[in-house]
């Protein structure tokens, strides 16, 4: 399985990534929204895990930019605010939402979860 | 409820509320930075139980990485700080650099947001206001510095100047290359100049605004 993980603070993406690996997932990370952009126009991955506050860009309006390239790519979005707006937003996109600091096990459980819901696309 | 804060102190309060929101944002994310380093170190051990080895250059990388995390939330704790303790003294000696430079460090998770460099030079000359409010005067340089950032090309720089001119103590922002006459036009920031008895002098050729306390000698 392979995922995209996009967030700003790059030392958080290096270091998840190399513990998702550790479980067996395939990570390509970017601090960059555009940059996942053109990633995505070349190689669609079956889940994204975004930062829903990223500067300049929010996690659902990168969300919006990567969905058509790649229409049965499911999102999780991950926040530090942790509020009622946010929370509203991530629901309302019917997408998988996690608090940070983020527990690993839950996030991996989402990620297959969401894997196989892609599948039945 | 009929109380109105008026439009200085709900701008006031706006500030106080944004610089919180985005502290606590900051924290969170070196929190979560800081919980990965942690599980790292999990996975690590957990390996080593299994294959009896341990790699040195991971743990110290992990531990690299954790103290990065701790120098990031202390400097931003020291300077969150700074500015709650603004309020103690409603009427005092205000150092313009010294205020430039911590709104600067406040801001800066919205000028990176338009990929905006800000810098803050050395002050020439008295910079510095013999009397005012702490609080108000660094609210006024926050609204200032997020007009400014609207007549910036996105990935410019912005230099914030602290200086005097005709002896009065001022603030000049350059590098407004979209400069143009609707600068500092809009509430609160029109009402945050009339209550720190300041006015703006646009230089369009130059690209710059100046924000001149022009009630205080500097």
């Amino acid at each position: 399985m392979e995922i995209l993980l996009v967030d700003d603070e790059l030392e958080f993406i290096s270091t998840l990534a190399e513990r998702l690996r550790y479980r067996g997932i395939e990570v390509i990370y970017t601090a960059k929204p555009a940059e996942a952009v053109e990633l995505v126009k070349n190689h669609c991955f079956q889940v994204a895990v975004l930062d829903m506050k990223m500067p300049g860009i929010s996690g659902l309006e990168l969300e919006a930019q990567l969905q058509p390239y790649c229409p049965d790519m499911k999102f999780i979005f991950l926040t530090g605010h942790g509020s009622e707006e946010d929370y509203v937003a991530g629901k309302s996109v019917s997408a998988f939402y996690l608090l940070k600091p983020i527990n690993i096990e839950v996030l991996v459980a989402k990620i297959r979860e969401a894997a196989v819901s892609e599948g039945k696309a | 409820m009929s109380f109105q804060y008026g439009a200085v102190g709900e701008a006031g309060l706006a500030f106080f509320g944004k610089v919180s929101s985005v502290a606590c944002h900051e924290l969170k994310n070196i929190l979560a930075i800081i919980n990965e380093n942690n599980g790292l170190l999990e996975d690590t051990v957990f390996m080593a139980q299994k294959s009896g080895a341990i790699e040195p250059e991971r743990l110290g990388r992990v531990c690299e990485g954790i103290a990065k995390q701790i120098h990031r939330a202390d400097e931003l704790l020291r300077q969150v700080s700074r500015f709650a303790h603004s309020v103690d003294q409603f009427y005092g000696a205000i150092d313009l650099e010294d205020c430039c430079r911590l709104v600067v460090f406040l801001a800066r998770r919205l000028t990176a947001a338009k990929k905006l460099t800000v810098e803050v030079e050395a002050a020439s000359g008295a910079a510095r206001l013999a009397g005012g409010n702490p609080f108000l005067v660094e609210n006024l340089v926050w609204t200032a510095l997020l007009e400014a950032m609207q007549f910036c090309e996105n990935g410019g720089t912005l230099r914030l100047v602290p200086g005097e001119r005709n002896g009065q103590p001022m603030v000049a922002f350059c590098g407004l290359n979209r400069l143009n006459e609707d600068f500092c036009s809009v509430s609160p920031l029109a009402e945050l100049l009339s209550a720190a008895s300041a006015s703006w002098e646009i230089h369009g050729s130059e690209q710059r605004c100046e924000l001149i306390f022009t009630g205080h000698e500097g």
